[in-house]
């Protein structure tokens, strides 16, 4: 019996592991679930362990890990769906609305985000300011969080819309809109929003019920200076959808993971932006999401 | 203590303490240096440190402010109130961080990293610890920085940064204080170890100082121990170094000296060792030499023969044929007993030279190595006097001596050098007094003979200072009548306490000494004195005096006597001079001189003991004799029935050559009757007078003459 030369047991090691990687993309897919984000870091944190998790459940489904993926703006998230790159998106109702207005998801389940099954967009000045009504910010300035805001951009611009003002967006702070129009700004995030409103940078900021009550989401005692005047309707807090590049049972699955996940895993939901709990999306939620008028910022 | 001696020890003890002062000012000067610089370097550690730190510290600060207002710019351009906020807390709960405050470009507050900036739009100015005018700013312990943040080349707003470095520089003075501390005791090591070092050094240069200069100076030493070993003697050592140097000239000299020394001793030794007269060795040089002898005969259990050599009537010699003859004759008996030891060998057993020296006037010495037997040495000393015995031609005149020798023999006649010498003295006197011309072993009797002959020589001249001395007068009388004609002088020595010394004891003891002269004179002093006095009661009474051979012979005495009998004024042929036959033979010209210069001044001469002595009548022809005093022995036989024909014979002799005759020793009557009937002159004797002093002669005379005259 001969001993096996160096170059055999190479060439037999390097065969194995060229028919390792070619069947790893059909043995092992990937769970990816995305976000539109400014704050990557942040979301990342907050939303890897759950995507990791649930892969994990899915590994019936072909799946054998989870990655997160965040996009800037509505328009490369909704490339990458298109490219069937995303299996699992989580938003608020604006981004939401989009994609199922777009064909491109299905809401899932209702995200009881930050422990809010709903929320209602808030518009407010200083106290000390005499302006009492939307009317009363024509040639004022308003602060909003940013452009893919549901609670901050869609629906005070909705609200300042529909009492007949006119909306236009300014450059920086400081700048002021002619007198017949209603100069805003981007605040990028709540706390920015208040403080500017509260320093005079604008007049009237907008932030959502749940900021405006949770304690330590403002600074604190600003609140008290502050006049609402305006309050929106209810809405869902954020949606889980499902992109086609999710097979439906994998879809039932993974609302099925979700939906109990409550009970079973309650530090992995608070670390997933602070839920508290998912419901499925009724009819009434579709009907939300397909109507809403998403068209009506610039 | 004892006071340092050593040229080392007191060069290295004045190395040590110049360098022991030099070392100390070094020390000292370091130390100071030490302390100076350390501190310098302390100081001036601790500012470079503190102005690096402040440097480094502004830098940090600096790239704070750039970092924070690199990260502040879009959040300020965008008015981003928290991300500032969050930005300038994250600054400002740094340590040390007085304050990070963001202005706009209008200098009013943007942000001081509060939740809600209360202070908003504040401006700068009225900020008093903000000094809102430089870029960069100390203020006590804090560094305050002003600095612009700007977008796409616009100045947008500034970031306010104060940074206490308190801490820091406190740090920094703890750390500069321990720095000191250490540094101190750095300096206190060193110190210690450059003391210790120096110290060390320091005994080690010594070492080394004290080695070199021991060596440096051992040549030295060496000298002066070979100095102290030649002073002591040990004539073995030679100074010459084996060097080039100062010393080694030194050395070169010394033995330079050493050497005229040597040479100027050896000429010393030899005027000290050696007889001008003679260039025989002189008492010294015997004396050592018997010294050494005797040791070497005590070593090796010999016996040493010393034999003593005096030449017989050498005085006579001198005193007839004057000193340049005697000299001469002293240097050719030298020569003969050289010669004669030469010729049987007898020399000194170590150096091998001849054993013969001159102790001094006419006396010689010789010693006898090891003789077996004393007979030996008797033959040497008779070879010794058959040699000396020879007559002795100078300047055509011949001389007779002989001589006396003593011989003593070592171990048997004494132990010393000095009483083995005296000893062969005495024996060679003893053999002088036997007559002469022979010799004599010695004997404890002859030391005896010596003392009592030593005594006696003392005695005499007691006897002269002390006047125990006095003279008798023995009469002469006139055999044709009975009457006192003249007196013989005797000598008398009434000894205080032996009693009358008869001089027949004493007078041929001092006949050789230098005695004869001063007793002859007082002799003929008191003679003449007495003489003088008897003139008047008797004129032309007649005083004889005895005059020895040796005051014979001796100038002196002749003039002294001459001069005496002129100055005196005596009466002629009132003094007779008493000679002896035996006296006279001797130098007979000489005696003849002396004789005529006697009778010329005035007195009588006589041959007393005629008859006894060697003679050849002739010289009763040559001398000027008055007359002739017949030996008592010729007399003690004159009696009536014997044989009368000698005494008969003298007195017609004396007839004939018309000298007048006294006959001596007469006793008895029949005597008297004999020599009377023979014709003689005179008579003298026991049995006419006994001699009596001046006191008794003088009435005796006066009598004679009170009778005569009657």
């Amino acid at each position: 019996m001969t001993r096996p030369s160096l170059t055999d047991i190479s060439l037999r090691f390097c065969s194995t592991a060229l028919l390792l990687l070619l069947s790893l993309p059909l043995t092992a897919q990937t769970l990816v679930l995305a976000q539109i984000s400014d704050r990557p870091k942040k979301d990342f944190r907050q939303l890897r362990p759950m995507v990791q998790f649930m892969a994990q459940e899915l590994a019936d489904h072909g799946f054998s890990q989870g990655d997160v993926r965040l996009f800037p703006d509505y328009e490369q998230l909704s490339a990458a769906v298109r490219a069937g790159e995303v299996h699992w998106v989580t938003e608020t109702p604006l981004t939401a609305a989009r994609l199922v207005q777009a064909g491109l998801a299905t809401p899932l389940l209702r995200k009881w985000k930050r422990g809010q099954r709903s929320y209602q967009s808030l518009i407010y000045v200083r106290a000390d300011s005499d302006i009492h009504s939307l009317q009363q910010l024509q040639g004022k300035t308003i602060t909003l969080e940013h452009r893919n805001s549901f609670s901050s951009y869609l629906l005070p611009f909705m609200a300042l819309q529909s009492n007949g003002l006119n909306l236009v967006p300014l450059d920086k702070p400081g700048q002021m809109p002619n007198a017949d129009q209603v100069g805003y700004l981007f605040s990028r995030n709540e706390k920015n929003n208040i403080l500017w409103v509260d320093k005079g940078v604008t007049t009237a900021g907008s932030v959502n019920d749940g900021d405006w009550t949770t304690p330590g989401r403002l600074p604190d005692g600003l609140t008290d200076k502050m006049r609402i005047i305006y309050r929106s309707e209810a809405y869902p807090r954020a949606f889980e959808l499902v992109t086609a590049a999710l097979s439906d049972t994998a879809a039932k699955a993974l609302a099925q993971r979700l939906s109990t996940l409550d009970t079973r895993k309650p530090e992995l939901m608070q670390r997933y932006e602070q839920t508290s709990r998912f419901e499925a999306a009724s009819e009434q939620d579709l009907t939300l999401l397909r109507q809403l008028p998403t068209g009506v910022t610039p | 203590m004892r006071p340092m001696r050593s040229l080392a020890d007191r060069l290295t003890l004045s190395f040590a303490l110049v360098a022991c002062v030099l070392v100390g000012i070094l020390m000292l000067t370091l130390l100071s240096a030490f302390s100076q610089f350390n501190q310098f370097t302390t100081e001036s550690g601790q500012r470079h440190l503190s102005q690096v730190l402040r440097s480094q510290l502004e830098q940090d600060a600096t790239l704070l402010a750039d970092t924070l207002s690199a990260q502040l710019d879009i959040p300020l351009y965008h008015l981003d109130l928290t991300e500032i906020g969050k930005q300038l807390r994250q600054v400002q709960s740094k340590p040390g961080l007085e304050y990070a405050l963001l202005f706009d470009s209008n200098g009013q507050l943007v942000h001081d990293g509060s939740e809600i900036v209360a202070d908003y739009g504040r401006p700068i100015d009225t900020l008093e610890h903000v000094p809102g005018n430089t870029d960069q700013v100390w203020v006590g312990e804090a560094l305050h920085l002003l600095k612009p943040i700007e977008v796409s080349g616009q100045t947008i707003g500034q970031l306010a940064l104060a940074v206490d470095f308190t801490q820091a520089l406190e740090t920094l003075s703890e750390h500069s204080q321990a720095i000191s501390i250490e540094a101190a005791e750095k300096q206190r090591q060193l110190a210690t170890q450059l003391v210790a070092g120096s110290v060390t050094l320091l005994l080690l240069a010594l070492l080394l100082i004290w080695l070199v200069c021991r060596r440096l100076f051992r040549p030295l030493r060496q000298l002066a121990d070979k100095g102290l070993r030649y002073g002591e003697g040990d004539k073995s050592v030679s100074f010459s170094l084996e060097q080039r140097d100062e010393l080694g000239q030194l050395g070169n000299a010394l033995e330079q000296m050493r050497r005229s020394l040597e040479q100027s001793h050896h000429q010393t030794t030899q005027l000290a060792y050696l007889d001008n007269l003679t260039q025989l060795p002189n008492r010294h040089w015997f004396q050592q030499s018997l010294e050494r002898l005797l040791q070497y005969a005590e070593r090796h259990g010999q016996r040493l023969g010393v034999v003593f050599i005096d030449l017989d009537h050498f005085k006579e010699v001198n005193d007839t044929a004057g000193h340049d003859m005697g000299d001469l004759l002293l240097f050719e008996a030298a020569a003969r007993l050289r010669n004669l030891l030469l010729e049987l060998d007898i020399c000194d057993p170590e150096s091998g030279d001849v054993l013969l020296a001159r102790l001094g006037g006419d006396e010689f010495v010789t010693l006898y190595p090891a003789p077996e037997r004393s007979d030996q040495v008797a033959e040497l000393a008779g070879k010794v006097a058959t040699t000396l015995d020879q007559p002795f031609l100078i300047d055509g005149r011949y001389f007779n001596i002989s001589s006396s020798i003593g011989i003593t023999l070592y171990p048997d006649d004494g132990a010393s050098s000095s009483e083995i010498l005296k000893n062969a003295d005495i024996a060679m006197y003893a053999a002088k007094q036997s007559g002469r011309n022979q010799y004599a072993f010695f004997s404890p009797q002859m030391n005896l003979e010596l003392h009592e002959r030593l005594e006696i020589l003392q005695g005499v001249r007691t006897a002269l200072a002390e006047a125990q001395f006095h003279l008798e007068y023995q009469p002469v009388i006139d055999l044709r009548n009975g009457s006192i004609r003249a007196a013989e002088a005797l000598l008398r020595w009434e000894h205080p306490e032996q009693g009358l010394i008869s001089p027949a004891r004493f007078i041929p003891l001092i006949e050789d000494s230098d005695l004869m002269e001063p007793v002859t004179r007082w002799v003929a002093q008191q003679a003449i004195h007495d003489l003088l006095e008897l003139q008047s009661i008797y004129p032309g009474f007649v005083i004889s005096i005895n005059i020895s051979g040796a005051a014979l012979h001796q100038s002196s005495t002749r003039d002294f006597l001459t001069d005496l009998i002129q100055s005196q004024h005596v009466p002629p042929h009132c003094l007779s001079i008493e000679l002896t036959e035996t006296s006279m033979i001797r130098h007979l010209e000489d005696c003849r001189e002396t004789l005529v210069q006697w009778k010329h001044a005035g007195a009588n001469i006589w041959i007393d003991d005629f008859g006894t002595g060697y003679s050849s009548l002739s010289y009763l022809h040559q001398l000027p004799i008055d007359g002739l005093k017949i030996d008592r022995s010729f007399i003690r036989e004159l009696r009536p029935e014997s044989d009368h024909s000698l005494v008969q014979s003298i007195i017609t002799l004396a007839r004939g050559m018309k000298l007048k005759t006294v006959a001596e020793g007469i006793e008895t009557d029949s005597q008297l009757t004999c020599i009377t009937a023979l014709g003689s002159h005179y008579g003298q004797g026991f049995g006419l007078y006994r001699p009596m002093r001046y006191e008794s002669l003088k009435p005796l005379l006066e009598q004679q003459c009170t009778e005569t005259a009657s």
